[in-house]
Order: structure tokens, then C-alpha cells, then sequence
């Protein structure tokens, strides 16, 4: 039997181990991933909706034959026990990954491009470039679309109407004054919420922000621009800072709190405003869950200059790891999640958005009635679209250093909203960041 | 075994040899590698998301910790930390102890909510305290604003100050119980006759504590000081949930930094660095507990 | 100094005494009451402003819910739900048995240094406690990569050996202290009386030493039952997540109620604290023998 290198591992961590004991330890062991023999895919993601994952999976293995043991991670800690997991030796066949974390668990060794694999080009061309370019590294394609979704202004057309404002805004100014106005009418006391508790997690709405205004934070060698040739992020700071702290529009509250309990804010309508994924809204919508139901609308992300408009896209997808012994097998659970089916549709794609809203990759889905039928359910065709068209994903995931400096840009946000740190001094500690991270790391 | 059958001193080593053996196997299969590795780890380049660049580096990480600036700050908050949770630790489980130590009606009683903060997984106490701290609907805000001490639901949670001290006391409500529980044993035992002496004397109630009481209890505080010490250097669960060591870098406890480094940031190397540091101090700590006491004469391990 | 007749002196002890005990009462319980009252309310009470201190239209339905959960509930973060009830046998399983091999091991060495002087005991005490200050975090990758080896991740076996290996070093310094206060002349008796060493600890000194265990056994149990991160490390199903890492799953999910996490909280502390009652007197007395003197 060829040695391979989960083998090796498990070999080398027991030579660690207990070198004169391992004999004894190698007969008790009972490792079961991939080894047993029938085929079986070991396969894991994070929690989100594991009942419907798992419906989803019987009905993949029903269709197949392929058998798939498929374990739930809490979202909280699923990069961790991921990274915990290969580093034992005991990884799953195929998952899901953040494209946040796709840089580093292909250096890591974790993961095996798909490039030449059946139906992979098809599935390339049928995606938007944006998806396609967040799933590939150093030229190589490594996944299958899960979901990808852009960041939007998400509003409660209610409150607004109560206020007397008739359209959603186009410029920050504007979103601030609206925000005054539905303060002093008294309907809220902080019209406006983003979840700014530190968390593993991006903050979306930032990102969403410096790149509604045309603005970035690297340019596309990876350097700091933040700090020298990019006055965006500074002024979107200074925005900041000032709808925080002097008119007061942010709800300080946001320093404690995560996504889900501003999802139930805006639900309860304790909320006007927010940025966050389109896919949001259909929750907001849905009357079963929110009190908001009917009353949310989308926009685009309000700009300096009400101008320019962009924002911030996302991409999750699922992934085949390098050491598995189920190759064919990983790579035919793979085709059903994010790939086409024998009619060339995406089966399951289409399957998350119409049971969940979660945002497609696959071009042909926007024209696809059944999905345009659902999709105005919870927002506006038009807009929706739109969003998808100037979504760009951030063009700093492929260093390694990048979780590094997400959560230390969660601090310096932290600092303007709390009126800690002033916004000249936030974009320079950040570039000072990148500095520190970057020699660290060579 | 064969030393038993022999002189005293030759048997009582091998005896207390053959006693040892079984905790000591445990411990030695199941953590002693662990931590050695994790000190040889901690002389290594070493980042789990890219095993290439793994190289030994003898004492660098130790020394680039001179000028890492959040292992600066994070230590900072951690010794104020521990010294807020330890001071007020002591100071409330002292006092409960000794109203414990009072015969009264109802004290089985206050006894027994003494145990309970005990019994609750610090994340648990993490997500309790969250919804009593709440900004929107927290019991904390509805209480003072019902005793009219505030007039507007505020968020705690949200200036630094504000987040650190409300942590704290999060934690320490936590880990009163075991404390109490210590010192109230070591109350128990102070012979009766000691305070009729004393009250012959016509001592005052504070003379009376700080004559016959502390005295009596410096063994027990001992042991209260180390155990508080380490677990406040350590308490990572309750601010995890609670604040995630925001806002700002308020609440980055050492042990929150590390469990960051090594699990997001996945700089194994890093963080062994980290978690080495952390235990000399506990050491040191320690041992200069275990000094103070020695020189009052009144000290036996 | 003015003369008082006895019965009209007033009795500041007592008043300082019963101020202090309800002032401590209220601050023990009250946190823990505002999760107990939320689990009997609806979602809308518990988070209305002002605060309902008295659950307005009590319902079980949190807690019924983890045993059947509703279509409601499972259709929005069901998980954490479905996983509590198991999750509260493991811990139950894990911790029970974390005491039992920790007073097995412990009873051993502690007995050594209580009873016999032997070179190098205390250089061995002070090891052992340092095995405790190194942080968890420093070992939890390689303690990971062992339990792998051994296949043993998702076992009770996985976290009772790393909960032992936690518990150890101070349930040893626990009962150290109390079997040292046990008088040697009980042994002797029994020795005298030809018993053999072990049924003379078995009969004569273990009944004695009683209170000691059971603090140990205790501490053992709490240890145990509270440990969050190598549970999240070594578990990943319902067939051996503990308690904490459910509850953990409650503050991330998608979708939690209020309610429903806090009637998981109050579920997490009852069975220790029904032990901790339950052995109240005993677990007094056993911290209190040796922790004056050494």
C-alpha cells in the first residue's frame, strides 16, 4: 500500500507522540476518516441550516448510491476546527471555505485545484468573473460556487414614510440627514445599526462602504493605499465618527452586538437602516419571522459623492481536499452542490436560493422565472441585479496575512465609532498594520 | 514493591514512589508531551497555513515579544484584570465567608446560593451576563432605570472603561464560590477558645479579625491567592462571549490574544511564545505568594 | 460608658450580619433568577422594555421544546436545541466519571504525602501544580493531534482523560491536606488488628476521610462539567459535545431565541448544583481540615 500523506502524518504524530508506545496505539486506533472502505464522503461546513443540508445530501446519496457522513461545525469556530483538523491529519473530503480562507488553506496544503476535472470549465463559464476570479489562486481553480452574495443599504420603508422621506438615500450626507430626521420625529433614537461586536467573522458593511465610494484599501500589488493615495477609507471614517458620535445617528449599542441580533432589531423594526448581504431580506420579509415583513426594501450603498456607486461581494464555495482517498466520489458530491446537473442546471444553487435567498453565482439563474418569481418576493429585480453587476470581492484575500488584519481593522472601527481614534490616525495605524504584518510574515 | 519488606526510610520512598505512579502516568502520557512539545513549538517559526516556512528560531519569538505591541497591551489588561477580579475576589468571598462562619437563621441557605455561581459553565455565565448587560432590553438597564438611577437604557458594554470593569465583575460572580468555599472551611477550624481569649481581652471586632482570624487563615488565602491568580490570568470563556475582547483592544486579555493567535491566527509558534510567558508569571506569582507566607514562619507545602 | 440595660441594647452584630446576607443573597441569585424567569417566558416578555420580573404567561414551551422541538423552532437554528438534551447527558457522563478517576488517582498520591516523608515530595507537589499553569491553549493543538492518534476524538474517554489530567494536581492538594488531619492512631489500630494495608485504608481511613473526597470529587465534577475549549476541540458531534459547547452554539447561531438559551443555561447549572446541595455539609468540611495548617 502506498503511503500517503495523511498516513505520513498520522504516523509522524505518533512517532511525536509516544515513539516506544506506538505499536500498542497504532491497533487502537480507530481512525474513520475516509478509510472505511464504501466509498463514503466525509464532508463538512459551517451550521447554517444543517436540517436543509442535510435533506439536501439524502437526497444526493439517494440519487448516487454515494454515502456522505456529513458533520456540522459551529460557524463561530469552523475556520479554527478546520485548520485543528488538517493539522491532525484528519481532515474531511470535501467542504465548504470561506474565500477568505482559500489563500491559506491551499498554502496549508489542504486543498487540491479542480483545474481539467469534468464540468469544471462549464461551471467557470457559466459564473460571474468576480465569483470565479474569489475561487481561483495563483491560477488555479479550486472550487465549486456554494453561494455569493453583495452588500446593500437594507431600509424599513415604513419608518422612512413615517418621516416623510420618500426615497432611500444616495450620499452618506443624505443617509445621515434622513437618519436625523427619523430621530427627531421621534420614531427612533438610533435610526441606524451594523453588527461592530469583534467577532472571527468580516465586517462586510465596512468593506461595503469604502468600496460604495469608489475607494479601496490595497491596490492590486497588496500595498496600503489607505493611507497615501486612497482618501476614501478616511473619509468614510470620518463619516463614521460623526454619525457616532455627533448627530448621532449609529446606535452606540452596535459595539455589542453581533449579526444576529441586528437582524432581530431590523425584524422588530428597531432599526431603519443597516448594511448587510442582500440575502438578509428575505428573512426581514418573511412574516412568519418579522414584524418588519413587507416594509424592507434594498438600495445601493450610499457613496460620498451620492455619485459613484460599488460594494462588496462575497463568495463561499465547496472544496476538495488534497488527501482524499474518495476522489471520484468527493468530486461527484462536489458536482451536485455547486456544480450543473445532467439538464446543465445548477440544482442546488437554485435549491438555496429559492428555500433561503442565499445569492447565486450562475448567470443564468437571474433570467430563470422561478427565480425572479421568488426573488420579488423580497426585493427589487432591478436593484438586486445591480448590486451583483458592481460587486467586486476584496483584492487582499490572497495574502497570507489577511485574518490578521480584518480583526485588527475591526479594532480601528471600533475606536472611530467609540470616538477613540480620529480618522487620520485610524487609516495610518492601519497601513502601520500592513507594514508589521508584511515583515512579519517574510 | 520489593522495599517495603525493608528499612523505614528505603520503604517509605519506594511506597510513596508506587503511590505516585498512577497520577503520575496520567499526567505524564497525557500532558507532559503536550507541554514539552508546546515549549519546542514555541522556539519555531510556526504557522499552521504554511507549514514551509516552519523553522527552528530559538528564542525569537520571545524576544520579538519586547516590541509586539498587542502582547504589550493585552498584558497590561490582563494584570489589571487580575488584579480587579483577585482584589475583589478575595475582598467578597472574605466577607461572605466570614457572615458564613456566623451562626444566623437562613444561612444553610445564602450557603447554598453560594454553590451556585459555582455550578455555571463560563460560557454560560458569558451569555447570562450578556442578556443582563443588553443595551435594548437587558435586566441591568430595566432595573436601574426602575429605581430611577438612570433615566435612559444605556450600553454598558461599549466604552472601554465600561466593558472592562462589567467583565470583571462578571467574572468574579463566577468564581466567588470556590473561594468562599476555602476560606470558610479554614474558619471552621479556628478553635473557639482562640476568640473567647480574645474577647476576655476585650479585643474590638476588627482587632479581634486581624489578631486571631487572618492569622489562622493565611494557609487558606494561600491557596485561594494562587488558584484566583491563575484562573484570572487564564479566564477566557466569559469575555469571549460577553465582549470578544472589544471594544477596542479593552478587554484582549493574554489569554484571549493567545487563544487568538494560535486558533484565527493560527501562529502556533506565536502563541506557545505566549503561553509561556503566561506560565512563568503564574510561577513567579506563585512562588512569591508561597515567600511571603514563608517569612511569617507559617508555611508548609 | 452609659450603662444599657441588657434587653434594650441594640444588636448591631446581628443587624451588620442580616444586612450582609441579603445584600450576598441578592447578588448570588439575582443574575441567576433573571435567566430562570426569562426560560418560563415568551420571546416578546423577555425582551420587552420595561422588564416583566415575573414571567406574565408562563410557558413551558422552552423547555419542551427541547424535547420536541416545535416546526418553528426547528426550522431557525434547531440544532443547538435538537443537541441539548444530549449534550446534558454527556457532560452528566464525562464529569461523574472525571471524580470517580480523579479520587482513584488522587486518593493514591495524596495519601503519599500525607503519610510518608520520601525525597523529592515536594519538588513532585510543586510539579504537579505546575502542570496546571501552563495555559490550555499552549497544549490544545498537541493535545489534539494525541487524541487523534489514539481515535479517540468525539469519545467521553477523550475529554474524562484531559478533565483528569486538569482536576488532578489540586484534587491532590485537596486531600493531601485533609488525609493529614486524619490521626495516624486510626491506621495503627487497624494495623494492630492485622488488617493488611489496604483494607486498612479501605475500612478505617477512606470512611474518615470521607468530607476530603468528597470536596475533591466535587471540584473534580466542576471542572469538568464547566470546560469549554477542549470540549470544542475534541467533540464535533452530538455523540460527546458537552454542555458548554452547546450553549456556546446558542450565542453564534442564526436565529436563537432569548428564551429558549436561557432554559438551556438554567438546565446546564441544575445537575451541578444538585450535587453541590447535595454534599453542602460535607464539601465544607472536607476544604477544612487541611487548608489551615498544612
Amino acid at each position: 500500500m502506498e503511503l500517503n500523506r495523511r498516513q505520513i502524518l498520522k504516523y509522524a504524530g505518533l512517532g511525536l507522540a509516544l515513539p516506544a508506545a506506538s505499536p500498542l496505539l497504532a491497533a487502537c486506533s480507530n481512525d474513520k476518516s475516509g478509510g472505511t472502505g464504501d466509498g463514503s464522503v466525509k464532508f463538512e461546513g459551517w451550521d447554517y441550516e444543517a436540517a436543509l443540508v442535510q435533506q439536501n445530501l439524502d437526497n444526493f446519496t439517494k440519487t448516487s448510491n454515494i454515502k456522505v457522513n456529513y458533520t456540522p461545525i459551529t460557524s463561530a469556530q469552523y475556520v479554527q476546527k478546520i485548520v485543528a483538523e488538517f493539522t491532525g491529519g484528519g481532515g474531511p473530503d470535501a467542504l465548504y471555505v470561506y474565500d477568505d480562507s482559500l489563500a491559506a488553506w491551499v498554502e496549508g496544503d489542504y486543498l487540491q485545484p479542480l483545474d481539467g476535472m469534468a464540468g469544471v470549465d462549464e461551471v467557470y463559464d457559466a459564473i460571474y468573473p468576480g465569483n470565479a476570479a474569489a475561487m481561483t489562486y495563483q491560477g488555479k481553480r479550486y472550487g465549486l460556487p456554494y453561494y455569493t452574495d453583495s452588500n446593500c443599504l437594507t431600509y424599513n420603508t415604513d419608518i422612512l414614510a413615517k418621516a416623510g422621506i420618500k426615497k432611500p438615500p444616495a450620499s452618506l450626507e443624505e443617509l445621515e440627514a434622513q437618519a436625523i430626521k427619523i430621530k427627531n420625529a421621534g420614531l427612533l433614537q438610533y435610526p441606524i445599526g451594523v453588527p461592530a461586536q469583534l467577532s472571527d467573522t468580516w465586517w462586510s458593511w465596512v468593506w461595503a462602504l469604502v468600496f460604495g465610494s469608489g475607494g479601496n484599501m490595497f491596490d492590486d500589488q497588496q500595498a496600503p493605499i489607505m493611507n497615501t493615495t486612497d482618501t476614501v477609507v478616511k473619509d468614510v471614517f470620518a463619516w463614521l465618527q460623526q454619525a457616532a458620535n455627533k448627530s448621532k445617528v449609529i446606535d452606540p449599542a452596535c459595539l455589542q452586538l453581533l449579526a444576529v441580533p441586528i437582524d432581530n432589531a431590523m425584524k422588530a423594526n428597531r432599526y431603519a437602516y443597516t448594511i448587510g448581504a442582500r440575502y438578509a431580506s428575505r428573512d426581514y420579509n418573511d412574516a412568519t419571522k418579522s414584524k418588519a415583513a413587507g416594509k424592507i426594501r434594498m438600495a445601493l450603498i450610499p457613496s460620498l459623492d451620492g455619485q459613484v456607486h460599488g460594494t462588496v461581494s462575497n463568495t463561499r464555495l465547496y472544496a476538495l481536499a488534497k488527501d482524499t482517498e474518495v476522489k471520484d466520489n468527493a468530486f461527484k458530491l462536489l458536482t451536485y452542490l455547486g456544480g450543473l446537473d445532467a439538464d446543465k442546471k445548477p440544482y442546488t444553487a437554485k435549491f438555496w436560493f429559492l428555500q433561503r435567498g442565499l445569492g447565486f453565482a450562475y448567470k443564468s439563474m437571474a433570467t430563470d422565472p422561478e427565480v425572479t418569481a421568488s426573488l420579488k418576493k423580497f426585493a427589487d429585480p432591478a436593484i438586486y441585479a445591480h448590486l451583483g453587476e458592481i460587486a467586486k470581492p476584496r483584492n487582499v484575500l490572497g495574502v497570507p496575512w489577511y485574518t490578521e488584519f480584518e480583526i485588527e481593522l475591526h479594532k480601528v472601527v471600533q475606536g472611530v465609532l467609540s470616538n477613540q481614534t480620529q480618522p487620520s490616525a485610524a487609516v495610518a495605524s492601519l497601513a502601520q498594520t500592513v507594514d508589521t504584518l508584511k515583515k512579519k510574515y517574510n | 514493591m520489593a522495599g517495603l519488606a525493608e528499612r523505614r526510610p528505603l520503604g517509605d520512598n519506594a511506597k510513596a514512589w508506587a503511590l505516585n505512579a498512577p497520577a503520575m502516568t496520567v499526567i505524564a502520557l497525557l500532558v507532559a508531551y503536550p507541554i514539552a512539545y508546546s515549549f519546542w513549538v514555541s522556539l519555531q517559526r510556526n504557522n499552521l497555513k504554511r507549514p514551509r516556512a516552519k523553522q527552528f528560531i530559538g528564542f525569537d519569538n520571545y524576544q520579538a515579544l519586547l516590541s509586539d505591541q498587542a502582547f504589550l497591551s493585552a498584558l497590561k489588561v490582563s494584570a489589571l484584570f487580575v488584579l480587579v477580579v483577585l482584589g475583589l475576589t478575595v475582598v467578597l468571598a472574605l466577607i461572605l465567608a466570614l457572615v458564613l462562619n456566623e451562626r444566623f437563621r437562613g444561612r444553610g441557605l445564602l450557603l447554598s446560593l453560594a454553590l451556585l455561581p459555582w455550578a455555571m459553565p463560563g460560557v454560560v455565565n458569558g451569555l447570562m451576563w450578556r442578556t443582563i448587560f443588553d443595551a435594548k432590553t437587558g435586566a441591568l438597564n430595566g432595573l436601574l432605570t426602575q429605581l430611577g438611577l438612570i433615566d435612559g437604557y444605556h450600553a454598558w458594554l461599549t466604552s472601554g472603561t465600561g466593558a472592562f470593569l462589567f467583565t470583571a465583575l462578571a467574572q468574579v460572580w463566577n468564581t466567588l464560590p470556590f473561594s468562599v468555599i476555602i476560606l470558610l472551611a479554614g474558619l471552621s477550624t479556628i478553635p473557639s477558645e482562640l476568640y473567647d481569649a480574645a474577647t476576655v481581652d476585650r479585643a474590638g471586632a476588627v482587632q479581634r479579625f486581624v489578631q486571631v482570624t487572618l492569622p489562622w487563615l493565611l494557609h487558606p488565602l494561600l491557596i485561594v491567592l494562587i488558584l484566583e491568580t491563575m484562573n484570572a490570568f487564564r479566564a477566557f470563556d466569559t469575555i469571549y462571549v460577553l465582549t470578544g475582547g472589544g471594544p477596542g483592544d479593552a478587554t484582549t486579555t493574554i489569554a484571549l490574544l493567545d487563544v487568538q493567535t494560535v486558533l484565527t491566527f493560527t501562529d502556533f509558534g506565536l502563541g506557545s511564545a505566549y503561553a509561556w510567558v503566561i506560565t512563568a508569571i503564574t510561577l513567579l506569582i506563585s512562588v512569591g505568594y508561597i515567600g511571603l507566607l514563608y517569612r511569617k514562619g507559617n508555611f508548609e507545602v | 460608658m452609659v450603662k444599657v440595660p441588657l434587653r434594650y441594647r441594640i444588636p448591631w452584630k446581628k443587624i451588620v450580619l442580616y444586612v450582609l446576607a441579603v445584600a450576598f443573597a441578592l447578588y448570588l441569585v439575582l443574575p441567576f433568577y433573571w435567566i430562570v424567569a426569562m426560560s418560563f417566558m415568551h420571546e416578546v416578555d423577555a425582551i420587552s422594555v420595561p422588564p416583566h420580573w415575573i414571567p406574565v404567561n408562563p410557558t413551558l414551551e422552552n423547555y419542551l421544546g427541547f424535547l420536541h422541538p416545535s416546526e418553528a423552532q426547528q426550522l431557525v437554528g434547531g440544532r443547538a436545541i435538537d443537541e441539548t438534551p444530549y449534550s446534558l447527558r454527556n457532560s452528566l457522563i464525562v464529569a461523574t466519571s472525571t471524580a470517580v478517576l480523579n479520587l482513584l488517582l488522587a486518593t493514591f498520591a495524596a495519601y503519599s504525602f500525607s503519610r510518608l516523608k520520601f525525597r523529592g515530595s515536594q519538588v513532585l507537589l510543586v510539579l504537579y501544580l505546575l502542570t496546571r499553569m501552563v495555559p490550555g491553549i499552549a497544549i490544545i493543538i498537541p493535545f489534539y493531534l494525541l487524541m487523534r492518534t489514539f481515535g479517540l476524538l468525539d469519545t467521553y474517554l477523550a475529554l474524562i482523560l484531559s478533565y483528569t489530567t486538569f482536576a488532578l494536581p489540586i484534587t491532590i492538594w485537596i486531600l493531601k491536606d485533609f488525609f493529614r488531619s486524619v490521626p495516624r492512631e486510626l491506621e495503627e489500630a487497624a494495623r494492630v488488628d492485622r488488617c493488611g494495608w489496604f483494607r486498612a485504608m479501605w475500612s478505617v481511613f477512606l470512611p474518615v476521610a470521607a468530607p476530603g473526597l468528597v470536596a475533591a470529587a466535587v471540584f473534580a465534577f466542576m471542572t469538568a462539567w464547566n470546560e469549554f475549549m477542549f470540549a470544542l476541540f475534541l467533540t464535533s458531534t452530538k455523540a460527546a459535545k458537552t454542555i458548554p459547547v452547546v450553549a456556546a452554539n446558542f450565542a453564534t447561531d442564526f436565529n436563537t431565541q432569548f428564551t429558549v438559551m436561557a432554559a438551556a443555561g438554567v438546565l446546564a447549572v441544575v445537575p451541578p448544583l444538585a450535587l453541590a446541595l447535595l454534599f453542602q455539609r460535607k464539601l465544607v468540611q472536607g476544604m477544612a481540615a487541611g487548608s489551615v495548617k498544612g
